[in-house]
């Protein structure tokens, strides 16, 4: 009940959304684990006594001990520090790819919804016929033939604003018959002022939900990239890469067991996360 | 309905055509070539063979004979299986794909619904717990982990089933053991998230009306679950079947490189390693089809299972 | 500061480059060691390896090409203090990369078609087929040119050590190591002996004891797809292992040590100046049932030739006479330096003498084909219901990325003397399935294993190894800055450890290599 409380108080959406998911204690204990993995992967290569690119011939392969705490990889490099630079990559990964898929979608949606008529008939044709393609082919087809950290984040986040700007279209075209939207035009406020004050705050809530569950399924497709061969170069590594050089040799169970069980942790935060976040803006439910 | 349907179809073969362009394109401006080889070529040597496919011509002329070539149903060469069409390289491996897809949906399908009934049946319960742990495992573990994972298991400890290849038969189990990692494999992340949207289709289902009218009639709880509740709550899990139908057979290159599996994934990889610019070009175009067909039938099945959805 | 010294995350990063690199980087490393290799650089300008411009080092993609560059990327920087980007790269873009020119170091390997050393000596010369490397010396060429018309054996061999040594003291590759041939095999695998080309004919193999499959079938692992079997386009050391097995050329592999033995030829003749050869055939039959003629010999060969053909693998015929002009469009295919004396008789000109030439005769390119089959089917002979040769086995299927099962052909010559029924080619491409295929009996040989997995399967009964008639080297694009520098190149050079590239990472008996050359494609000593 005491949603309806603070609704009385004037709350604004958001307000309230951040409250329920404060209530949410899976979610909030996984934010709480992102933020410390997130500041690991940074820490680690920092303060770590190896360095991430450093061959220790003739310690190849060697299990976790005093001197290496995660063990050592094929090339007789540090693991943990691998694991946690990885790590960056990763995280970076999913974030850049994310932020550029919403805001390419973000902005086709709206700028769909907001035009009407033939544009949005239109835009949202070449929609329906993007949804054709095979995603990961087309990503395949790419990296075989460009490489780079920045090929990667940049395709991974170019093919995957579709759904993002259905969703904003769809919202932005309810909400935009609605009457504060109405009644703010009868005053006389301008298009651009409709769209940032009222508008976009009240598309928030899904795109927020979207984006935590947008960096978790980037994140795997960089690892099926790692794993096809077609993902970051050495010197440096992702997760992905890690866990895909691990796999082959199970018996080496640190090389796999590590990244694995850190890149595992942080998709299922994510994830979490995520739908904390949709129940938390999914007022409906309550 | 028919308006519907054809104008669909029209937009598909846009689509196709929209892909086969981008395709063309990308892979012709590509470095690397077809006739690159581990034994060196001469220039002369290079241009004799590229004369012989055509690929001296220019490229608009090129495109064009591409296309008018697909419009008659015609993939081209392959340059990398010389003597053979695209078609007829890619048909059985699609076949291979399809029945790899099938039994993954079939697994999937019956994996995850039960799961999602048992916790729907026992909420907050362990089977609940049990059924979410895996569901979220399902999603975390990329499949190229969990196929060695699996192949460690059943058969470096246990023994049971068999790590690699793909059965010349379906009858015996000697060669059906070679389908179950790979097809378990395939499933895992579509049988989670079926587990995970049953449950929640079906508690919405038990919370309602005619449901506890029914529990207060005094109809046995298996009855209940079975007959009543999936009916109405397998809605959200049957609008994801056409997706992961979708999925199944394309999103296979993964586990087909780990098991060693001839399907199209396969052909694909080693197509767009070797630059063999038909067999790219045929695989894209078939997925993309299948892409276009399973998003259409989705569509139509949302009509036929929600009367209120209007298709125009 | 810890970042300040980080180029590597700098130049990957660049346009995204701010935000991440406020989260800090990798450590200093201690200064660079003393020794010859930095003190060449410094000569060259670069002292410390300060000013060095990042070059990049292409490789194609795999597991071994990768940890050596990771590697030798890890030696330059901490020996040179330079620093090099990895380009990793799929091999056929690599391939043609390197060949436009399109790079500064790249990875590169040999596979000598013969035990000479002019199998790897050639690949430097100006017009050679293989050399991307800018570099190229008037003497080199003078010395390779006189090797071929020297008739002793003995200076003839001297005469290519003293190019040898010129191209290693101007320094346009870095060796790296020279190759062995690792064998993993079931131990009821018998009859397979170890040889330097690492060619198995597999007619007289036996399966026996514990452990053989009951339906006598053997599994052989190639690791990756043939593509073609068409003899004159076929260009992989894969489809000479397949097409030997299918057809059988005037010489074959002993199966014994893979020399050089009588195939259809029965005895051969070479002239005084070393150029024109005599073969005599002994009777064989196709699988038509038509009888192999020195006329499908020379069919076979302007085949090759024909620019109509496209073969890719045409330039390895330009010893015979003519065959260079025909190639080029300049000279029509009847030109060619063979002709059929009689039915059973056949005279080939060469362009200059050439020892290793019976070594070459094994590759499938010189095989004979069946005229009426090739005519009557174009671009589709090969295929499994049209194909007709003469060798030993035959095709029973052939599934695309799949198995490919060959079985024992009755029509053979020889057919008596073919032990092994049947036996069957996976192409399983990735190393650990292909291990858990070896490990669950599905597979029975395999000549490639996780690098991590080696220890463990060399230590089992069955596994197989011996020099291998081949080198694993980089080389440079001497047209560009600084690697136009000899003494770039020799500093570059000698700070790669080859101990311990052989050592820790390949731990399979590799020889470090300080040469093109390897020990196998020498005169013993």
């Amino acid at each position: 009940m005491t949603t309806f409380d603070l609704a009385a108080e004037g709350r604004s959406p958001g307000q309230m959304a951040l409250l329920r998911f404060r209530k949410n204690r899976r979610a909030w204990a996984c934010l709480i684990a992102l933020a410390t993995m997130a500041g690991l992967t940074i820490l680690i290569p920092w303060i770590s006594a190896h360095d991430y690119r450093s061959a220790n011939y003739p310690s190849v392969n060697i299990a976790p001990d005093g001197r290496f705490w995660m063990g050592t990889d094929g090339n007789a490099r540090d693991l943990m520090v691998r694991v946690f630079r990885g790590g960056r990559i990763s995280f970076a990964v999913g974030f850049l790819a994310t932020l550029i898929s919403l805001s390419v979608g973000v902005t086709y949606g709206a700028v769909s919804a907001f035009a009407g008529g033939k544009t949005d008939l239109l835009l949202m044709r070449i929609v329906d016929i993007l949804y054709g393609l095979p995603t990961m082919f087309v990503v395949i087809i790419i990296m075989t033939f460009v490489k780079g950290f920045v090929v990667v984040f940049l395709v991974l986040g170019l093919l995957s604003w579709l759904t993002i700007s259905r969703i904003v279209r769809g919202q932005i075209l309810s909400l935009k018959e609605r009457e504060f939207v109405e009644a703010a035009r009868a005053l006389g406020t301008g298009s651009t002022a409709i769209i940032f004050r009222h508008l976009i705050p009240n598309i928030l809530g899904p795109v927020i939900v979207y984006a935590t569950l947008t960096v978790p399924s980037v994140m795997l497709q960089e690892s099926f990239l790692s794993f096809l061969g077609l993902g970051i170069s050495e010197p440096e590594t992702s997760w992905g890469g890690l866990i895909s050089e691990g796999a082959g040799a199970l018996f080496l169970w640190w090389r796999v067991t590590f990244p694995g069980a850190c890149m595992a942790l942080t998709l299922f935060c994510l994830n979490a996360v995520g739908d904390g976040l949709r129940d938390a803006f999914d007022t409906q439910q309550r | 309905m028919l308006v519907f349907l054809a104008r669909r179809l029209l937009a598909g073969v846009l689509t196709l055509f929209a892909i086969s362009t981008l395709s063309f394109f990308i892979v012709r401006f590509a470095p690397g070539s077809p006739f690159s080889s581990e034994r060196g070529t001469n220039a002369e040597v290079r241009r004799n063979e590229e004369r012989l496919y055509g690929y001296d011509r220019p490229l608009p002329e090129q495109y064009a004979r591409n296309i008018l070539g697909y419009l008659c149903g015609n993939l081209g060469p392959s340059t990398s299986h010389r003597g053979r069409d695209v078609a007829e390289l890619i048909l059985p491996s699609f076949g291979v794909s399809v029945k790899l897809g099938a039994v993954s949906f079939v697994l999937a399908l019956a994996s995850g619904l039960l799961l999602g009934i048992l916790a729907s049946a026992r909420q907050n319960a362990w089977p609940d717990h049990v059924a979410s742990s895996v569901a979220t495992l399902g999603i975390c573990l990329p499949n190229f982990l969990l196929g060695p994972l699996l192949v460690m298991v059943f058969f470096t400890w246990l023994g049971w089933l068999e790590p690699t290849g793909w059965p010349q038969g379906w009858t015996s189990w000697t060669e059906l053991k070679k389908v179950l990692l790979p097809a378990v494999t395939l499933s895992c992340v579509h049988m989670a998230y079926i587990s995970r949207l049953g449950r929640a289709g079906m508690l919405d289902v038990l919370h309602k009306d005619f449901i506890r009218t029914a529990r207060a009639k005094g109809v046995a709880e298996p009855a209940l679950l079975l007959k009543h509740a999936l009916k109405n709550g397998i809605t959200p899990v049957l609008t994801y079947t056409g997706p992961m139908a979708a999925y199944l057979v394309t999103g296979s290159i993964v586990v087909e490189k780990i098991f060693a599996i001839p399907g199209m994934g396969t052909h694909f990889i080693a197509s767009a390693i070797n630059r063999d610019y038909g067999i790219i070009m045929g695989c894209v175009l078939v997925y993309s089809t299948l892409v276009i067909l399973f998003n259409l039938a989705v569509d139509l099945l949302y009509a036929v299972m929600d009367p209120r959805v209007r298709v125009t | 500061m810890p970042w300040a010294t980080d180029f590597g995350m700098r130049s990957i990063l660049s346009s995204v480059s701010t935000l991440l690199l406020l989260l800090g980087c990798g450590k200093a490393d201690p200064p660079a060691p003393g020794g010859e290799a930095p003190k060449l650089l410094a000569d060259a300008g670069y002292p410390g390896g300060k000013g060095f411009p990042k070059l990049t080092l292409t490789y194609n993609r795999g597991d071994v090409h990768h940890k050596i560059a990771t590697a030798v990327q890890e030696m330059w920087r901490t020996r040179l203090g330079i620093e090099v980007e990895l380009r990793n790269m799929e091999f056929t873009a690599s391939i043609e990369q390197v060949d436009r020119g399109d790079f500064e170091i790249a990875r590169r390997a040999w596979i000598g078609e013969y035990t000479d050393p002019h199998a790897f000596l050639d690949l430097f010369t100006r017009d050679s087929h293989s050399n991307p490397t800018g570099w190229g010396s008037d003497e080199y060429e003078r010395l390779i040119g006189s090797s071929q018309v020297e008739p002793d054996p003995g200076r003839r061999l001297e005469i290519l050590a003293r190019a040898e040594r010129l191209l290693v003291e101007e320094a346009p590759f870095i060796p790296i190591y020279h190759y062995v041939a690792h064998n993993y095999m079931k131990p009821f695998i018998r009859g397979v002996h170890h040889n330097v080309r690492d060619m198995h004919p597999l007619q007289n193999v036996r399966l026996e004891g514990e452990g053989a499959p009951g339906d006598g079938v053997l599994v052989f692992n190639s690791s990756e797809e043939p593509g073609t079997i068409d003899p004159a386009l076929s260009r992989t050391v894969l489809g000479v292992k397949i097409l030997m097995h299918l057809f059988e050329g005037l010489l074959s592999y002993d199966p014994k040590d893979a020399s050089p033995a009588p195939g259809l030829a029965e005895r051969w003749e070479v002239s005084p100046e070393g150029t024109t050869w005599t073969f005599h055939l002994r009777p064989g039959s196709w699988s038509s049932g038509d009888p192999v003629t020195a006329h499908d010999f020379v069919y076979a060969w302007r085949r090759v030739a024909d620019p109509k053909t496209g073969s890719t693998y045409a330039h390895r015929m330009y010893l015979v006479k003519n065959a260079r002009e025909i190639v080029q469009g300049r000279a029509k295919p009847e030109t060619l330096g063979i002709r059929a004396l009689d039915e059973r008789t056949l005279e080939v000109e060469l362009m200059h003498r050439a020892p290793y030439f019976p070594q070459l005769l094994c590759l499938s390119l010189f095989y004979p084909v069946h005229r009426a089959t090739v005519e009557k089917h174009g671009a589709a002979w090969t295929r499994p219901e049209n194909i007709v040769h003469n060798g030993p086995y035959r095709i029973a299927s052939w599934i695309p990325h799949d198995r490919k099962v060959f079985e024992k052909n009755p029509r053979y010559r020889d057919a008596a003397g073919v032990t092994l029924e049947k036996f069957v080619f996976l192409s399983i491409t990735d190393d650990a399935t292909a291990f858990q295929a070896f490990e669950s009996g599905q597979c029975h040989w395999l000549f490639r294993a996780p690098l991590e997995r080696m220890e463990q399967l060399q230590k089992r009964p069955g596994y197989m190894r011996g020099p291998y008639n081949g080198s694993y080297f980089y080389v440079f694009n001497t047209r560009k800055k600084p690697l136009d520098d000899v003494r770039v190149r020799k500093a570059l050079s000698l700070a790669v450890d080859r101990d311990i590239i052989a050592g820790q990472i390949l731990r399979g008996g590799e020889t470090p290599a300080a040469r093109l050359v390897p020990p196998t494609s020498l005169p013993p000593k």
